[in-house]
């Protein structure tokens, strides 16, 4: 691959389509770039469970073909786009990362998702790692770009580590405890947790019914809106050419910053490179309030508790009528269903009751204050070694499970939309990310205020994205600045 | 079977230590510190809920109108 191809791995999805349209490239030579990309760095990120080459490029002719004969399905028209491999995809096995479905036969019909993807003239490249069945925040055997020493997070993994090695301009994944968000922090792209409800689930294998949410991780706020808009467009309406609103003066802007429990137990890095990101919002004009969510350990336990006993009921069968099956089970996941079956019913029944509490004091807060949205820490600690999963320097004993889903399980019991971004990196140039949480059903408002943060921090004028390590300098990308 | 004993000392509620349903679906052995954190993990999870007020809680959503309405 020249390195002119790999620059424009790095453009945004406006600026892929704009030479698609005046033909300064086809949507096969897109398409086999990102192959070749796939190719390039999959030795070292591992971020693909399949790879659809023929399918892809099959996409890819029928896309160009369509251009040139006057059909344009929009904005994602010929973008290879990667789908996690917990959704159905037509003619691929959904394996949910798992050995207990090795034997999957291959998916008849797209996920919903995926179905409005494709119409909008996506070309989807394959299946991305998922965590088992998307329960973890490890995504073995996926690594990250920014140091391939360390994870990527999860459960969307995959998906946030081929977005950031360039691989694909956008990826699907899930998010029941924060698998969106988690992953688009630590690879250092954007991630939105959209409102509960607001996209189907339909032929995407469960976490926990109740919590599971479906959405996109891209490189920019702006990509990630393009993703998200072709999501909500329904295949009957036709094509639809989106434009955000951009015209947002900080003044209009006003967040919330909740203490403390949202900005206590956070690595000192973290911490620094959040504060440093909240100076810049102030210097701007960005209205920023100080507050309390009293609530929010009890929103995370009341998500922990119907996460944990929901997804004991979706294996239940397996875990109890299916042992051969189960054992293929890894380790983690096995315990997690035995905890989940030992939490009472009542307890249960509790937590969904509190969910409706959780989302009137959420909704009580936005509306006293008068804010847009939250700002909180997506992480409290930047990406962690493989090879050595500890949490360090929190000043709390925690699992990685519990450390990565604390800042982000709030917000799954409120069920609000959620965008995770990037603010800028630490000291060893790892990415630290922050999450915007809205109104429900506000989507809008929160690409508006993120696009507009994404600028004051100019995180990807900084370089995204790029491998540091000089030994992986053949596969780096010169250039990734939109 | 999982043990109290196995599980520490720190107090957790006594359902979490009735686990000889879990011994049976997890390697006891070898997850027992594992299991020792979900316990405090569940435990710490039910305290945090108990801070709730759910005196005037609207039952879980889906037992609420979707439900009755056919019935009304």
């Amino acid at each position: 691959m020249t390195s002119e191809a790999r620059s424009r791995l790095g453009l945004s999805i406006r600026e892929i389509g704009a030479g698609l349209r005046d033909r300064s490239w086809s949507a096969m030579e897109l398409t086999r770039w990102s192959l070749e990309r796939i190719d390039a760095t999959e030795p070292v990120i591992h971020a693909w469970a399949m790879v659809d080459t023929e399918g892809a490029m099959a996409a890819a002719e029928i896309a160009q073909k369509e251009l040139e004969s006057g059909i344009d399905r929009g904005t994602l028209h010929g973008i290879p786009l990667g789908i996690k491999d917990i959704f159905d995809v037509a003619g691929m096995p959904t394996r949910c990362g798992s050995r207990a479905r090795d034997d999957a036969l291959p998916a008849s019909l797209d996920a919903a998702t995926v179905h409005r993807l494709r119409h909008g003239g996506a070309v989807v490249l394959g299946k991305t790692v998922t965590q088992e069945f998307a329960a973890g925040t490890i995504s073995p055997p996926a690594r990250n770009p920014w140091d391939p020493e360390r994870i990527p997070g999860g459960s969307s993994g995959g998906s946030a580590a081929a977005v950031a090695a360039g691989a694909c301009f956008g990826a699907m994944g899930s998010d029941t405890g924060g698998s969106i968000r988690i992953p688009a922090a630590a690879c250092g792209v954007t991630g939105l947790k959209p409102s509960f409800g607001a996209l189907e689930t339909s032929s995407v294998f469960p976490l926990s019914w109740s919590l599971d949410t479906v959405g996109p991780l891209a490189r920019t706020v702006d990509d990630t809106w393009l993703m998200w808009t072709a999501l909500r467009t329904d295949p009957a309406a036709g094509a639809t050419q989106p434009s955000l609103n951009k015209d947002v003066g900080a003044a209009t802007i006003r967040i919330g910053v909740p203490h403390p429990f949202f900005f206590e137990s956070l690595q000192p890095n973290v911490r620094s490179v959040i504060e440093e990101s909240l100076e810049t919002l102030k210097a701007e004009g960005v209205s920023v309030v100080d507050m309390g969510w009293p609530e929010a350990a009890a929103s995370r336990a009341c998500a922990f508790i119907i996460n944990r006993v929901e997804t004991a009921a979706v294996h239940e069968r397996v875990a109890v009528e299916d042992s051969e099956r189960f054992a293929r089970y890894g380790p983690d996941l096995r315990l997690r269903i035995a905890a989940g079956r030992a939490i009472p019913g009542t307890l249960y029944l509790q937590a969904m009751r509190a969910r409706g509490v959780l989302r009137d004091s959420m909704a009580l807060l936005f509306a006293d204050l008068k804010i847009d949205a939250l700002l909180v820490p997506s992480l409290p600690t930047t990406a962690l070694e493989a090879e050595n999963l500890v949490i360090t320097n929190t000043g709390l004993d925690e699992s990685v499970g519990a450390a990565w889903t604390r800042l982000t399980m709030p917000f799954n019991a409120t069920g609000q939309p959620v965008l995770s971004l990037p603010c800028g990196r630490d000291s060893l140039g790892l990415p630290v990310g922050v999450q915007l949480a809205g109104r429900p059903g506000d989507e809008q408002r929160l690409f508006q205020i993120g696009e507009f943060f994404e600028k004051a921090w100019s995180f990807h004028r900084m370089g995204l994205p790029l491998f540091h390590a000089p030994e992986y300098g053949d596969i780096a990308l010169a250039t990734g600045a939109p | 079977m999982i043990r109290n004993a196995d599980l520490g000392s720190e107090p957790v509620p006594d359902w979490t230590l009735n686990m000889p349903e879990m011994a049976r679906l997890v390697d006891p052995a070898s997850d027992v510190v594992e299991l020792r954190r979900y316990a405090r993990e569940i435990a710490a999870a039910q305290q945090e809920l108990n801070g709730i007020d759910l005196d005037d809680a609207a039952p879980p959503a889906s037992f609420s109108a979707e439900w009755r309405e056919p019935l009304r």
